[in-house]
């Protein structure tokens, strides 16, 4: 059975589909879940004040992602969060092996990414180096 | 949750996961195994069917009632996916690295790609 769900969600209508699902396997399962919101990296050449104005958009960016997820998953006993700087595949294979996931569950194509077409290049390389099953929703 | 899960084989070991996997974490949904015979198969239909048939029996061996299974002729993304709506599924499963190869595999990519149904993907070890 899935114990340890990870959860990638950055807001997009597949990411908020997933989200949905994960709250129903987390219960089904009584899993623990695991939101993880990647943003994109702050660029070090910035100088201040611009470095802390982005740092502190992307942060805000982050926690309104956060509080929609939240606000999908409903109750669950145990959820918790991480908000990760970096390439979002690269977070969520970071957290799916700290934490030792047994499912991952994400959108296929993320924000931003041209519609319809293509797997989303983040979801595919998730797939392709993921320990665990991940389950792609859209 | 999930009623009517289809997996998708292609007789690889990380399909065998797949397999182990419907059956371990879906044990309340009634479970569909499909295999596709393309024009490169080593094996007819009729080869296919009794390999599908050793597979489940085997998978589900002490169980009473065995999942349904068929072989069908074609594409194999295509096959996969209108199988899956034709039956109804709410969910695939399926390995990521067919026969031989590395990475996504290009079936898993084109189903991920083409389902409206979550699918979910199994790597082999």
């Amino acid at each position: 059975m899935f114990k340890n769900i990870l959860l990638a969600f950055d807001g997009s209508a597949h990411a908020q589909k997933a989200a949905r699902l994960a709250a129903d396997l987390a219960r089904q399962y009584q899993a623990a879940l695991c939101v993880v919101h990647a943003y994109d990296p702050v660029p070090d050449y910035l100088g201040e004040p611009y470095l802390q104005e982005v740092i502190s958009r992307r942060t805000e960016a982050a926690e309104r992602a956060m509080e929609q997820a939240q606000a999908l998953l409903g109750d669950l006993p145990r959820v918790e969060t991480e908000v990760l700087e970096g390439p979002a595949a690269e977070a969520i294979l970071r957290v799916a092996q700290v934490r030792q996931v047994d499912l991952i569950v994400m959108g296929t194509r993320g924000l931003g990414q041209l519609s319809g077409l293509l797997l989303g290049s983040q979801s595919q390389k998730v797939v392709t180096h993921a320990p665990c099953p991940v389950l792609l929703v859209r | 949750m999930f009623n009517k899960v289809l997996v998708a084989t292609d007789f690889s070991p990380c399909a065998q996961r797949a397999l182990e996997l419907a059956r371990a974490h879906f044990p309340q949904a009634e479970v569909r195994v499909l295999h596709v015979v393309t024009e490169e198969s080593p094996f007819t239909t009729t080869e296919a069917l009794l390999e599908l048939e050793m597979l489940v029996s085997d998978a589900w061996k002490g169980e009473t009632s065995l999942p349904g299974h068929e072989v069908v002729q074609g594409s194999p993304v295509q096959q996969v996916v209108e199988s899956a709506s034709a039956w109804g599924a709410d969910l695939i499963v399926m390995g990521v690295s067919g026969q031989g190869g590395q990475g996504l595999g290009s079936v898993a990519e084109g189903v991920v790609r083409a389902s409206t149904i979550p699918v979910l993907t199994v790597k082999s070890r």
